[in-house]
């Protein structure tokens, strides 16, 4: 719209309208009481994993006099191989593992939008090529892909892993997204559009998208569940480089350095395990109440 | 022109015997938002050998209430209040609403059968029609039921005689999938179906909604061509008022849930009592004449959920005053054999003379 | 648009969908006009190519042969810019209200992105202004109580008035309206004809009404002309009281005759125009020669099954027909009391 406007209060109501989308987003999820807790528990872990490394400082010299020790006041969740409390490393070693697990997801969700949008769009023999590609992906064994492709290439950054678990999860989705457009297109409202002269990327990102919009937000919080895990599992088995502190690292450790074998050290191997099924447990809890932030029709008493 | 006695034979011989009587009905169903009263205290009868009709827009109710007669509501719906009777041929009385399942399975198809609205739908797609008789029959018919013995021989002449008496080539039919037959083809069968084990009752959803015209002229015939051949009473739901002219003895006319209007034939079309009928009457165009301009109710249906006070019509009715927003008028006596939810049906009906004698 | 021109002319315009043993003509040789302001009904039952001609119409489909010409010139031959006017002057309506509408966005989103994307309005007041205005215009009052709804939230009338407005967001010229009332409740039908003729009256707008009710027709299309259609080519075009007053065609005869009325007497004791079969042939199979010969009355071995009659001119008052049997007929008159002697004929199923 061609309101006149100066800069600043513009930003400022740029920044209403977003706390304004915020506001309705949250109170529409308040509503269904097991998807809000799973976004509060999701929000309250993924906040503490990004803010507990700045501060504190974890200890990483080793304290022999401390090994294996169980639960007790001064080790919440008792100590590790190497006498180090293991709380303390809960509390800082999520950051690297949801900071993977959010961007494999993004971009994986991206690619799939991406090319399955594309797909149905050009039609014709791009359309076969993509999906080929697709389906391609899809019956590759990606786990024992990860596996050789971490082997040979030095993957040490959040980033680069990232990239690989996204290259190898967009295949799904795309086709899902694909067929979804396929479909959405043919309907009359689209027609409509296209009669009314709406440009193109106005039909496909405020018409089309909308609509799939909630199957998306699922698929990524999934997503983002499937990249954990895949993570998780890389880390287990020492094929990623291990490099600073997180759950995944934490696992590997209590494995390899037999730490099964000690009555005291139960917290310490657990407690990795819990947080990260905790945390996958809110995720897949919040999608319920998604659908419904995406779909009017959904929204009660709306 | 009058229409033949055999068609409107109530005028004639009024002390036909009841097959059905629904007294009071009420049904509600749960949703999200609230409660969907989609039946409210609901009281018609229907007599040996008549064909009512039940007409209604969307959210009148009409159809819940064709499933509340066979009892074949969705689970989230309940019978609240009032009773469903249903006459045998012995005189015996059938309290529909106490059936326990067994009863029911007997009851439904022997006695009552209801062909449904989507005929395409209805029929299973990778059985052929053959076996969709031979489950219905196996279904509906016990071994020491009283119709007959569930002999292969015996459920197929059944089913030729059916498919033969609603006009298809029945040898051709009992061997196709549902895909190979015409929409209306399709719908004859459902009618085949429903006639099969030759119940008292035939309750037919939308019976031609979604067919061509043509289409729905033959259906029409063959329902008019069954109900000379067999003598079988029937009611049938339908939005549109041109089949309730082409069909009906007589007509329900309901509206949010209530009937606001019975009356036979003739005093429906061409004397009606009720604000409502008189505005659906007015809004539908007709082929023969002239033009003549079409006035539309004003308004939209009512939410089920939450209901306008009073008279539930009074929203949109010109006749509507203080009385109709408070009190719900009653199903009034306004003839023999008449009825009218309307506190103004008097002067709606002389509204409604003057305008058509002008 | 000049006035001399038709607002739209279709020449022998085909379409086919499919291709090798599976390619249908869904419209086959159809050829009409409407002049500016005018209205043409088109008929026939499912699959006779009516909605495939109004998307064509309105240039939603690309026709695979013949020409169509609007304001007297080729679609085909218009550049970027001309298509894309020509495409916001042509609207349509949909049937179904529940599909026509975006169910994930408001009325305000889908009534206001035409309005901002063509720059129709210049600020945020004017663009309420039009959106009271419109909605006022399809007889949704007061507009405010409707402008933050979403589709799920109207009746399916109101959803349709949605979509009228979205219409007229373009100020369009020519409207094809597909259906558009027949799936709206009986109550609320007559409200949106009449919206649709108050536009046609008022705003002078052309109008290309597509049903499969013959009185629908009739009410809207009273002063302009009815076309009939069967599997895809045209068999009848007349004006209005012509069509319903005199049908030449036998098809348009069955149509007529079949149509229940809601008037007891009348349409119990109505002149009944049997077919022998009441089934329509799939496009697939088009039976040879007359593609209503199969099921027509009138049907002569050797004259309807061989040559597609042509759709020829009838009488003087430009009454259009495509019939064998009846174009010899009008050489020989006494012509057409034969179709009533042969209403009785037996049906064949």
């Amino acid at each position: 719209m061609a309101v006149a406007a100066s800069a600043p209060t513009r930003a400022l109501g740029i920044v209403g309208g977003v706390l304004v989308w915020c506001g309705t987003t949250i109170r529409i999820m308040a509503r269904n009481k097991a998807g809000f807790i799973g976004f509060i528990i999701v929000a309250v872990m993924t906040i503490e994993a990004f803010i507990a490394p700045i501060f504190i400082n974890f200890n990483t010299a080793a304290d022999v006099n401390a090994i294996y020790q169980g639960p007790s006041l001064h080790h919440l969740l008792g100590t590790d191989s190497e006498g180090r409390d293991v709380f303390t490393q809960i509390l800082v070693g999520g950051q690297d593992i949801l900071e993977v697990g959010y961007l494999a997801s993004a971009f994986g969700t991206f690619l799939a939008i991406l090319l399955g949008i594309l797909s149905a769009y050009a039609g014709g023999w791009l359309d076969t090529f993509l999906t080929w590609v697709a389906d391609v992906f899809l019956t590759l064994p990606t786990f024992a892909i990860y596996a050789v492709i971490a082997g040979t290439v030095h993957l040490n950054s959040n980033v680069a892993l990232a990239i690989l678990i996204a290259v190898f999860s967009w295949a799904g989705l795309m086709r899902a997204i694909r067929s979804q457009v396929l479909s959405l297109r043919e309907r009359d409202f689209i027609e409509a559009a296209r009669a009314l002269d709406l440009s193109l990327p106005h039909i496909i990102f405020k018409e089309l998208a909308p609509n799939m919009a909630p199957y998306i937000a699922i698929h990524f919080v999934i997503g983002i569940t499937a990249a954990m895990y895949a993570e998780v599992g890389l880390l287990l088995l020492g094929i990623v480089p291990l490099s600073g502190q997180n759950w995944g690292v934490m696992l590997n450790f209590a494995w390899t350095r037999g730490a099964i074998f000690y009555s005291g050290s139960l917290s310490y191997i657990l407690s990795p395990m819990a947080v990260i099924v905790i945390f996958q447990l809110a995720l897949i809890v919040w999608t319920r109440s998604l659908s419904e932030v995406f779909d009017p029709r959904l929204r009660r008493g709306a | 022109m009058s229409i033949p006695a055999t068609e409107t034979g109530l005028r004639e011989t009024p002390e036909r015997e009841t097959v059905l009587a629904v007294k009071d009905l009420e049904v509600g169903y749960l949703a999200k938002r609230g409660i969907v009263h989609a039946v409210r205290g609901v009281t018609f009868d229907l007599k040996e050998g008549e064909t009512v009709a039940l007409i209604g827009e969307s959210g009148s109710g009409k159809t819940t209430l064709g499933l509340a007669l066979v009892r074949l509501l969705p689970g989230s719906a309940r019978v609240t209040n009032g009773e469903i009777l249903f006459y045998t041929e012995s005189g015996e009385e059938i309290p529909v609403t106490k059936l326990n399942d067994e009863q029911l399975r007997r009851f439904r198809w022997q006695e009552c059968a209801m062909v449904f609205q989507s005929a395409l739908n209805a029929l299973n797609p990778v059985m052929r029609i053959r076996d969709h008789f031979k489950d219905t029959w196996k279904a509906h018919v016990r071994a020491n039921g009283s119709k007959g013995d569930a002999s292969e021989r015996n459920v197929t002449a059944r089913a030729m005689e059916a498919l033969r008496l609603v006009q298809l080539d029945a040898e051709r039919v009992m061997r196709a999938f549902p895909h190979e037959l015409s929409g209306g083809m399709r719908q004859r069968v459902m009618i085949a179906l429903g006639l099969l084990l030759r119940p008292r009752v035939l309750i037919l959803d939308e019976p031609t909604t979604a067919l061509d015209v043509i289409t729905q002229r033959a259906i029409i015939e063959v329902i008019r061509d069954l109900r000379k051949k067999l003598s079988f009473s029937m009611i049938f739901i339908s939005h549109d008022l041109s089949l309730a002219a082409e069909l009906a003895d007589r007509v329900v006319t309901m509206y949010a849930g209530r009937v606001v209007e019975i009356a036979d034939i003739k005093d429906a079309f061409y004397h009606p009592r009720h604000p409502y009928t008189v505005g659906l009457l007015r809004s539908v165009p007709t082929l023969v004449g002239d033009r003549q301009e079409l006035a539309s109710i004003p308004g939209s249906p009512p939410d089920m959920i939450d209901l306008p006070s009073g008279c539930k019509f009074h929203p949109r009715c010109p006749y509507a005053t203080d009385k109709c927003r408070m009190e719900e008028p009653p199903l009034i006596e306004v003839g023999p054999g008449r009825g009218s939810a309307c506190w103004h049906w008097e002067k709606v009906g002389a509204d409604w003379e003057a305008g058509t004698n002008e | 648009m000049s006035d001399q021109h038709h607002a739209i002319e279709f020449q022998h315009v085909s379409r086919t969908f499919g291709h090798g043993k599976n390619r249908i003509y869904a419209v086959q040789d159809v050829s009409f006009t409407i002049s500016p302001g005018r209205v043409l009904c088109l008929v026939g039952e499912s699959g006779c190519g009516k909605s495939t001609t109004g998307k064509m119409v309105a240039g939603l489909l690309k026709p695979s042969g013949g020409r169509i010409l609007y304001g007297g010139r080729d679609v085909a031959t218009l550049s970027d810019a001309e298509t894309k006017y020509f495409r916001r002057t042509v609207q349509i309506i949909h049937q179904d209200p529940y599909a026509s509408l975006n169910p994930v966005r408001s009325v305000r989103q889908t009534l206001s992105a035409p309005l901002l994307r063509h720059k129709m309005v210049k600020n945020r007041l004017e663009l309420n202004n039009r959106l009271h205005d419109l909605l006022m215009q399809v007889s949704l009052t007061p507009p405010s109580d409707f402008l933050e709804k979403y589709p799920h939230q109207l009746s399916g009338g109101q959803r349709q008035r949605v979509a009228i407005a979205r219409a007229l967001t373009v100020q369009p010229e020519f409207i094809v309206a597909d259906e558009a009332v027949s799936s709206v409740d009986v109550s609320l039908r007559a409200s949106l004809l009449n919206i649709l003729l108050d536009l046609q009256h008022r705003l002078g707008v052309t109008f290309l009404m597509i049903t499969h009710d013959l009185a629908v027709a009739k009410y809207f299309g009273w002063n302009g002309q009815i076309g009939v259609m069967y599997l895809g080519r045209m068999v009848e075009l007349a004006d209005t009281v012509k069509v319903l007053g005199d049908p030449v065609h036998p098809y348009t005869r069955a149509l007529i005759s079949s149509l229940p009325e809601a008037d007891p007497d009348k349409t119990r004791t109505k002149e009944r125009l049997e077919l022998r079969s009441p089934d329509i042939p799939s496009l697939l199979r088009v039976p040879p020669g007359c593609s209503f010969h199969p099921r027509c009355p009138l049907y002569e071995e050797g004259l309807c099954d061989v040559q597609v009659p042509p759709l020829d001119v009838y009488s003087s008052d430009g009454h259009k027909a495509a019939c064998w049997v009846m174009a010899r007929e009008l050489q020989q008159p006494r012509a057409r009391d034969r179709i009533g002697e042969q209403g009785v004929e037996e049906r064949a199923i």
